[in-house]
């Protein structure tokens, strides 16, 4: 069965014209509320249609898959917002988790107080869509996230509480994306009529096979056959959730990440980006992906979780070196700790900037922690002594831990590591440790 | 109590009703236990057989009366809480409106969870008339989607009874006031039935069009009872609505009829708008049309439409771009203060790759664009590399557009073939070898079944009493898929053969070290009996642990495979390290020819006699242009005369007719490989025998001809013979010798035998086709281009086959055909190295270049690319080979004439007069009566021409185009074409 978690909205958010201004109210659900203003933010977008277009593209991708049944298609489920050191954020994934879209609304795109800084889970409803999608260049639009006054929502039937299909899958998700945001490099930037013909070769309906883009002379193009420089790209027609956009751009900016586990792009307009990423292929999620595993066992005191946490919180961002100047912590731990951080959620990643931010996930820490399967089934191995280090010296360890009827053979050698299970078999490490290979990392930790 | 009082009314069929009413919430709370096990036990069934024409069947029956089952279920409708009766009764929502329920219980009590159940179950007991009854009775407040869902259906009378017509009755609509005021207008919010052609209904009283609700909608707004401009904005604002195609095209026919005038138009501009961002271009054609209406209009709001434009310039639908050039047009002559503005727009209509398009484009810049305008120009220079010669023509005044398309620069990376980027490295080390043979059944790399059979035996080697556990794990995995054969999609059927060969290795080490590998040995015999404790069938089970030498060789072709899976097992019997000749060095299948040498004279060294197939594969993989050529010198450290000397041919350091053939079986690969015409008929004449499977030379045709299929004759009651016709590529002379299948022992002799079949040359071809009859899929998926790397210097044998089970049409026949063209297409360009292939070769090529599959299309177009910039393709060949499909024609044109224009025209000067050199051979020899789609590709050839002008046609061609040119439509390009080439010959 899969993890649910219900929401429950104060109202319903919805775009109203007020005094003839178009004013956006989100309504929030938050699981760990930290402060208590009912509001993040209250202003004007100056690019109206611009980000009703990206909320929309951004809505559609929150509500397409590309491997689960109709069934699970007709659950819905809403995008995450973050307002913070003066930065509105709106994320989301699609239903397989596969497709990652954040848009970001950056400081001079909008014009407004943050009365808080906050992450919140936001009601995407269909009026609200509709009512975006009638935006046009020159109306005015202010947001408001979280709630304007209390006591708004008096009357019992505006409460909306929905069921909410899978959240574990969103929440492992965007810890991996995080980390995987941090391990992609710059690629390309590509000009608006550059983009366009690259996004018309994307082939029509469903594709199986791998795709790259591809330079050939001055065009970028998608083709089936990789070479050397091109850049891997699972389940293509996945971009096509773009193609609205790309018209609308000013240049397209790509990140492959470094082993090709992810490829994101960002959109760029006036004050605006849209970032877009795909999981290695359309049948495997962000989710699914145990990149962040490896820093998830890392074992780091509390205090200096809580610690960062407070200081974060105040500052909105995560500067390591400051940190590590004002706190007074070795740097090497800052830098462990900010890639624990982000595979906690409390971390975003910030491909343009090149660096962290800081975004408390609206979820509880012991939820994220407790969510992956691996990292469970490798506590669960050391808990019952099924890991036996048979050799450790000269930087080699070898190890037997029991598997279903006879014992794995894991093998940690000059920075690499190998394991005789069907998982690493297949994957070659390419998704993330095995749990073999975690319960012995995290014995050798103990 | 209550309990006894409930079985007595059941079971004696009494009036229920006295005794639910008689209970209080108490009483109703305490029985809910009981009632559960109750209608359970009621609700019993019994197995009955039954007879029938064609024998019996079981049949379940109730054990209790349907009265009994029935008063039940009021007990439960009464009694249990909204989960319970969910679980309980299926069909609660449609139990809950029935007559009978509303009659008997409702006046008396309803149930709490009742209107969630109503709204939610959508049941099809509840009308919409019978739905209002209970809104107005206070029961239900329908929701707005158990409305949406009733209304649409309500201006139908059924009738169900003696075949009378359905009845049309939109006056149903104003029995209730709530209907027209609200009900009505949220089909205009959420996705609805309201498009249903209702077209299964015989409405006796109506016998207009179909659509009935379009009709009801338009006589309700003629009525002055739905406000029309009230209508026209949320029909409009249907396209906000992420509807789907249908629903959406409903709801813009809805607006066509109403034919909204000029003055609405005007005041619904800004709902217009919002309609152009919708993904159907039907909806933003519908406004496009009103828009051309008013684009002279001065209240019209140009600025809007220009700000909107560039999504729709860039549509897929040509209609829709064509359109809003035509609209900008007007706005330029009308404005001229923003004509700047509008050339800049309508220069992003440059970057489609329709002539017509870009010319209509061009026009609107030429026409109201100033070539002094730095704006326009930058922008326009911003498409030229897209821009048709009759565009740049157009626009010369605003770009410079003689600089050419860049010479080819991206294949200047391509590898060569035996390079340090593909190097395989050799694995020694135990662990390295464990975890190899761990992945070798996963199909990561196409190569690795290769290196598995060699790697077996050197890791036999290495393993003791210590170390022989860490591959438990290893065995486990091959006893598993050996178990449930191929249920991994990524894996072939040669992984699944792998895996029988790792269970006989794990059986011989059983022997050695039974202690060692006591947990397989118990997981084996666990799973043994857990597969025939839950019925898994014995004769399987025993087969799948038998020796491979055993089993059933799936096909002919995996003949070659199972040869050398035995050949290492007697490696690893002899406890040999010397390996296989044909184990790729380098990806995906080359030999290095020193490496080789080191190989041969390592067998020569030791006991093992070489085996045959082994030695051809390994020739056949052997590349026949190393960049280094030291190995040579040490070509003369091989014993055995024959080798030395065919391995001196391999490289053109001896001539064949220079030295005796003793064993042609050994010549063969590198004659086959050389492929020199010369050398191959010297060969031939030499052994009286023909090449022609090896080399997969046939003559074939693709035209219309006759086919023979079966079909029902009702008059004879069975199955016929019929003849009909098709177009179809067919072999004339396609090998269909029946190949006695060898026992797998037998076929790996050694080469060193002393006698040789006359007039036959024995070789792994023999074995490379496919029993047809045999299986529904031909070529299984993930192990064909294994299949092509068996041979890398001569495909066109394998691929002939390909061409003759799946190819003889452009479509393929399942999934599998598909995935078998893109793995080969893939498998091809990686070993694709010369031009002198076979045709067989080219004719896949062809094939790949024009069948149903894009990505196969494509994968073709970025073979020939590569090729043609590394000086590795034969145009003529490969242009008469297309040319001669077509004469059929195998494939619709279009495929082939957009694959140029997207992925093949303009890559670099190279590929286009490459492209040139392919469509004036296809000329020569296609058909003279033209077929769809040649224009196309006539002016896609002007267009190239215009481009290389001293082209010269050659005369099969000019006849082709004298008979084309009768063609109207045709004549005009044809002619465009014959001028540049007289121009050419005057000059």
């Amino acid at each position: 069965m899969s993890e649910t978690l219900s929401y429950i909205y104060d109202s319903r958010s919805s775009l109203e014209r007020i005094k003839g201004a178009e004013n956006l109210l989100l309504s929030k659900f938050n699981e760990v509320e930290k402060g208590n203003s009912p509001c993040f933010f209250w202003g004007k977008l100056k690019n109206p249609y611009e980000i009703s277009r990206c909320l929309i593209t951004l809505s559609n991708i929150v509500q397409s898959s590309f491997n689960l049944s109709p069934f699970q298609l007709a659950l819905l489920k809403d995008p995450i917002v973050t307002a913070g050191n003066n930065q509105i954020r709106f994320e989301g994934f699609s239903h397989c988790a596969g497709v990652y879209a954040r848009v970001d609304i950056l400081e001079n795109g909008q014009d407004g107080e943050f009365i808080e800084n906050g992450t919140t889970n936001v009601d995407f409803n269909t009026p609200l869509i509709s009512e975006l999608s009638k935006i046009k260049k020159n109306d005015e639009l202010v947001l408001s996230i979280g709630q304007q006054e209390v006591g708004f929502h008096k009357e019992g039937e505006s409460f909306i509480e929905r069921k909410v299909p899978l959240p574990s899958k969103w929440i492992k998700g965007l810890t991996t994306v995080q980390h995987y945001f941090s391990e992609s490099e710059y690629a390309y930037t590509i000009s608006r009529v550059q983009a366009i013909q690259l996004f018309k070769t994307i082939p029509s309906g469903k594709v199986k096979t791998d795709y790259y883009l591809i330079k050939r002379g001055n065009k970028y193009l998608f083709s089936p056959m990789s070479s050397k420089t091109s850049l891997s790209i699972g389940g293509i027609h996945r971009l096509k959730l773009l193609q609205p956009l790309i018209p609308l751009i000013n240049e397209l900016k790509i990140y492959p990440h470094k082993d090709m586990q992810a490829a994101s792009f960002i959109l760029c307009f006036d004050e605006l980006n849209f970032i877009f990423s795909v999981s290695r292929d359309y049948w495997r999620g962000f989710s699914g992906e145990g990149a962040a595993l490896e820093t998830l066992i890392e074992d780091l005191p509390e205090s200096l979780v809580q610690a960062f946490d407070n200081y974060s919180f105040s500052n909105q961002e995560f500067n390591p070196a400051l940190m590590s100047f004002e706190e007074g912590i070795d740097i090497s731990k800052i830098e462990k700790l900010s890639s624990k951080l982000s595979a906690m959620g409390l971390l975003g990643y910030d491909l343009a900037k090149n660096g962290f931010f800081y975004r408390r996930l609206p979820f509880k820490l012991s939820r994220i922690l407790s969510l992956n399967p691996r990292l469970k089934g490798a506590e669960k191995l050391l808990e019952n002594d099924k890991v036996q280090i048979i050799y450790n010296q000269d930087n080699k360890i070898e190890a037997k831990v029991d598997g279903s009827g006879i014992q794995h053979y894991v093998l940690l050698k000059e920075g690499k590591q190998k394991c005789t299970c069907t998982w690493f078999s297949k994957n070659q490490g390419e998704r993330g440790a095995c749990k073999h290979i975690l319960a012995v990392k995290k014995k050798l930790k103990s | 109590m209550l309990e006894k009082e409930l079985t007595e009314i059941v079971l004696k069929e009494k009036d229920i009703i006295p005794f639910l009413q008689s209970l209080n919430d108490k009483d109703k709370r305490s029985l809910v236990p009981f009632i559960k096990k109750f209608r359970k036990k009621i609700n019993e069934t019994y197995i009955v057989e039954e007879k029938a024409g064609w024998g019996t069947y079981n049949k379940n029956e109730f054990k209790y009366s349907e009265k009994k089952r029935d008063l039940v279920d009021m007990a439960c409708f009464v009694c249990f809480n909204k989960t319970d009766i969910k679980r309980a009764i299926f069909n609660i929502a449609n139990l809950s409106v029935s007559d009978e329920y509303l009659k008997k219980i409702i006046p008396w009590y309803v149930p709490k969870w009742f209107e969630e159940v109503v709204n939610k179950g959508n049941p099809w007991e509840l009308n919409y008339d019978k739905m209002m009854q209970l809104f107005k009775q206070g029961l239900i407040n329908p929701s707005n989607g158990l409305i949406i869902r009733r209304l649409p259906i309500w201006i139908i009378e059924r009738k169900w009874e003696n075949n009378i017509a359905d009845l049309y009755k939109p006056e149903r609509l104003l029995k209730y006031e709530e209907t027209l005021k609200d009900h009505i207008w949220l089909l205009f919010e959420e996705d609805s039935e309201i498009n249903n052609q209702y077209a299964y209904l015989n409405t006796g009283n109506h016998t207009g069009g179909r659509d009935l609700w379009i009709e009801t909608i338009i006589s309700l707004v003629t009525e002055k009872r739905l406000d029309r401009q009230r209508v026209l904005i949320a029909t409009i604002y249907t396209s906000t609505k992420g509807f789907n195609k249908s629903l959406s095209g409903w709801f813009f026919d809805l607006l066509i009829k109403l034919n909204p005038s000029i003055e609405e138009i005007l005041s619904l501009q800004d709902e217009l708008f919002s309609v152009l961002n919708s993904p159907h271009s039907k909806l933003i054609n519908t406004v496009l049309k009103y828009f051309k209406q008013l684009a002279s209009n001065e209240k019209f709001k140009f600025k809007a439409f220009i700000d909107n434009s560039s999504i729709i310039l860039n549509s897929e639908t040509k209609s829709v771009v064509n359109s809003t050039l035509m609209i900008l047009d007007k706005i330029a002559k009308t404005h001229e203060t923003i004509r700047v503005e509008i050339c800049i727009k309508a220069s992003e209509a440059l970057i489609n790759l329709d002539e017509k398009i870009q010319s209509r484009a061009a026009k609107l810049i030429v026409k109201y664009g100033d070539p002094q305008n730095s704006t326009i120009t930058d922008e326009v220079s911003l498409y030229t590399d897209n821009l048709f010669h009759s565009t740049k023509e157009l626009l010369k005044d605003y770009s410079n557009f003689e600089e050419e398309v860049q010479e080819t620069e991206h294949y200047a990376e391509s590898l060569k073939i035996l390079s340090e980027e593909n190097k395989i490295t050799e694995l020694e080390s135990l662990d390295d070898l464990i975890f190899f043979v761990s992945q070798s059944i996963d199909n990561n790399e196409v190569y690795h079944i290769d290196l598995l059979l060699s790697y077996l035996p050197k890791l036999n080697l290495l393993l003791n009493s210590d170390n022989v556990s860490k591959l438990e794990p290893v065995f486990k995995r091959a006893l598993d898929l050996s178990m449930f054969r191929n249920s991994n999609s990524q894996i072939g059927q040669l992984e699944s053969d792998a895996a029988f060969y790792i269970n006989d290795f794990a059986k011989l080490l059983l022997k050695k070290y039974p202690d060692k590998l006591s947990d397989f040995n118990k997981y084996r015999d666990t799973k043994i009996q857990n597969l025939l404790e839950t019925g898994y069938d014995k004769t399987s089970i025993k087969l799948s642990l038998e020796e491979i030498e055993k089993h059933p060789i799936h096909d002919f072709i995996y003949h070659i495979h199972y040869s050398l899976f035995v050949k290492s097992k007697i490696l690893i019997r002899k406890n040999l390290s010397v390996g296989f000749l044909c184990t790729p060095t380098h990806e995906p299948c080359w030999i290095d020819p020193e490496i080789l040498l080191n190989r041969i004279i390592k067998y020569e060294n030791s006991s093992e006699s070489i085996d045959l197939y082994d030695f051809q594969l390994a020739f056949g993989r052997m590349p026949l242009y190393p960049d280094n050529k030291e190995f040579i010198s040490k070509i003369d450290l091989i014993k055995d005369l024959e080798i030395r000397n065919i391995f001196k041919y391999h490289f053109d350091e001896i001539n064949i007719r220079s030295v005796k053939i003793n064993r042609p079986d050994l010549w063969l690969q590198s004659v086959l490989s050389k492929n020199n015409e010369d050398e191959i008929n010297y060969f031939q004449d030499q052994f009286n025998y023909k090449l022609i499977k090896e080399s997969g030379q046939y003559n074939w045709t693709c035209q219309l001809g006759d086919y023979i299929f079966k079909s029902y004759d009702h008059s004879k009651r069975k199955l016929v013979d019929k003849t009909g016709t098709k177009i179809e590529l067919r072999f004339k002379d396609f090998y269909t010798e029946e190949v006695k299948k060898k026992s797998v022992v037998s076929s790996i002799a050694g080469v060193f035998r002393k006698k040789r079949m006359p007039n036959k040359i024995s070789s792994i071809y023999e074995y490379m086709h496919f029993d047809i009859s045999k299986y529904y899929v031909v070529i299984w998926d993930n192990d064909e281009t294994k299949f092509l790397n068996l041979s890398p210097n001569n495909p066109s044998s394998f691929l002939s086959h390909v061409i003759h089970h799946n190819l003889k049409e452009s479509t393929f026949f399942d999934e599998t055909g598909k995935k078998n063209m893109t793995n080969l297409l893939k498998g091809l360009y990686e070993i694709w190295y010369r031009a002198d292939y076979k045709e067989s070769t080219y004719l896949f090529l062809a094939c790949g270049l024009l069948c149903s599959e894009k990505v196969a299309r494509e994968l073709a177009g970025e073979l020939w690319i590569k090729a043609n910039s590394e000086n590795n393709m034969n145009n003529v060949i490969l242009g008469k080979t297309i040319g001669k499909l077509q004469y059929g024609p195998y494939a619709p044109f279009k495929r082939f004439t957009d694959l140029i224009s997207a992925n093949l025209f303009n890559v670099s000067k190279l590929h286009n007069n490459s492209l040139l050199i392919v469509i004036n051979n296809m000329f020569s020899e296609m058909n003279e009566t033209p077929i769809r789609g040649l224009k196309k590709l006539l002016e896609l050839y002007h267009e190239l021409l215009l481009k290389f002008p001293e082209t010269k046609l050659n005369n099969r061609s000019k006849e082709k185009f004298g008979k084309w040119s009768e063609t109207k439509s045709l004549k005009p390009v044809i002619q465009k074409i014959l001028n540049i080439s007289l121009k050419n010959e005057g000059s």
